[in-house]
């Protein structure tokens, strides 16, 4: 280790020169604080000595300026100090000392303060590869992360996208990178239109490892016999639509919670019939969702079955109704009705039904703005604790 | 949140009080998978002072539920009403056991 020893006096700089070369650490020794300073800020040297009272500045002074300045390390500072009192003690650790010892030198003392010294910068180092380790780890984790949540993104509808003459829009608010929420919206064959909302339990890396799957599965292009197609024997080329409580019930099959994998999720599937102006939908577990007939108040579906992956031979029902032009239905996650204010009250589903019907004379895209900066509003600030998804699909 | 576990006579009692959310679901659920391990097939989880709880919460009920129903034995819930209202929204009172109170549960497993 190399010490950089500051001290005006000859005589007593050359004595702690020879002896800390004897207990072998390289030296570099100055007699005033400003050269000091440079030979700190060139040499990074971590280790200084220094006397209190000299000639061009005192030694409270280079600690001082140690301190202000911006180093890549820790540098241990020793103040060697004639003065007999505490308050010059303190007034030196104040100035950023982290030791001291008094005049006339005990070598044996100074030597032991110098151990200890380095004990602190041997702590100091092991503590920055630490953190550089953990820093270097944390960086591939977010890059992983982020490339992740683009491809999240990647799975959701365009928000301009008209199938059929139905239109969409939504809001996608991750709670960290990844969300445990997921929907789309697909053209299942001429005249059908299917649409979905997934909420996985919990949130995160999990949770958004579940959604990604479900998501796939409940993709319509997957060929002709799928979780949303069926082949009928006679017409093998031309796949027919599943009914919803189908495609739910075959999740729920294929999703079941076990000792290993904990993550239920609740989730609706819809699947519109546009010829017949009719849709069907059916709801397990999810947070019931609001219908805006054009004319009239909006109101809840309430309806619907257990979260999928709870029991094995859950029922599942669907609920079906007659639309018109102009008619919006909203799908939506817990983490909207649930977001607490400030004070832990909670947004609630009723206030956001009345958000519904207060903006039904808005276009879909500026009900999701201004919906957004509402939830915003209300919890007070811009990061959510649960994830937060809203799926608006309007009949055109 | 803070987890308390009591015994009456050979039911195990699980005591939650505060939030219980995703930062607790992995030690509540390995507390209350030793208790129904260990156990006699009677467990009370009583949430009546449980202040809020999300879907990871839930989920650690719905694992105790169907731990018990290897077992076989017999769970019992005492809800809050921020509880109640969320296994009701997810439909889950189709399926669990729920009493209004902590002597209710425990009466009911003497009956």
């Amino acid at each position: 280790m190399r010490i950089l020893i500051v001290e005006d006096s000859l005589l007593t700089r050359i004595m702690m020169q020879r002896s800390f070369e004897k207990w072998g650490y390289e030296v570099v020794a100055v007699d005033n604080i400003n050269t000091a300073l440079t030979v700190i800020l060139s040499e990074k040297i971590q280790f200084v000595i220094t006397d209190w009272i000299m000639p061009g500045g005192s030694g409270t002074e280079l600690c001082q300026q140690v301190r202000a300045a911006i180093l890549p390390h820790y540098t241990y500072m020793i103040l060697v100090t004639a003065l007999d009192d505490t308050q010059s003690v303190v007034q030196g650790m104040d100035a950023g000392a982290d030791d001291f010892i008094r005049k006339p030198i005990q070598l044996d003392e100074l030597h032991a303060r110098i151990r200890a010294g380095e004990r602190v910068l041997e702590l100091e180092k092991n503590l920055t590869e630490s953190n550089s380790k953990l820093m270097a780890a944390t960086e591939v984790i977010n890059r992983d992360l982020q490339m992740a949540a683009t491809m999240q993104r990647s799975l959701l509808p365009s928000t301009s996208s008209n199938i059929l003459g139905i239109a969409i829009d939504w809001l996608f608010h991750p709670s960290t990178q990844l969300s445990g929420d997921i929907f789309n919206f697909f053209r299942l064959d001429a005249q059908h239109v299917g649409f979905y909302i997934v909420d996985v339990a919990g949130h995160g890396i999990a949770s958004a490892m579940q959604s990604f799957t479900v998501s796939r599965l409940l993709s319509p292009d997957m060929g002709c016999t799928s979780h949303l197609h069926f082949s009928q024997s006679d017409s093998a080329n031309c796949p027919v639509a599943r009914s919803a409580p189908q495609v739910v019930a075959n999740l729920n099959r294929q999703f079941q919670t076990d000792t290993h994998n904990i993550l239920y999720f609740t989730m609706i599937y819809g699947v519109i019939d546009t010829q017949a102006c009719t849709l069907e939908l059916c709801q397990a577990g999810h947070p019931h969702p609001i219908y805006l007939p054009v004319g009239q108040p909006a109101r809840f579906i309430v309806n619907g079955g257990l979260p999928v992956g709870i029991i094995p031979d859950a029922r599942y029902e669907s609920v079906q109704l007659s639309y018109a032009v102009g008619d919006r239905l909203f799908l939506y996650s817990d983490g909207i009705t649930e977001c607490e204010s400030p004070q832990g009250e909670m947004w609630g589903a009723e206030r956001l039904r009345e958000f519904v019907d207060e903006t039904r004379q808005l276009s879909v895209s500026e009900v999701i703005r201004l919906l957004d900066l509402r939830i915003r509003a209300w919890q007070g600030s811009d990061s959510f604790e649960d994830d937060i998804s809203m799926l608006i699909l309007e009949v055109g | 949140m803070i987890l308390h576990e009591q015994k009456q006579d050979d039911i195990d009692i699980v005591v939650l009080l505060g939030r219980f959310i995703m930062a607790d679901a992995p030690e509540a659920r390995e507390r209350i998978k030793n208790l129904i391990d260990n156990g006699s097939g009677k467990l009370i989880i009583d949430m009546e002072k449980v202040t809020f709880i999300d879907s990871s919460a839930c989920a650690v009920l719905i694992s105790a539920f169907k731990n018990m129903q290897v077992k076989p034995g017999r769970l019992l819930l005492v809800t809050s009403p921020v509880v109640q209202s969320l296994i009701e929204l997810t439909r889950l009172h189709t399926i669990f056991e729920i009493v209004p109170s902590l002597p209710a549960a425990i009466s009911a497993f003497a009956a």
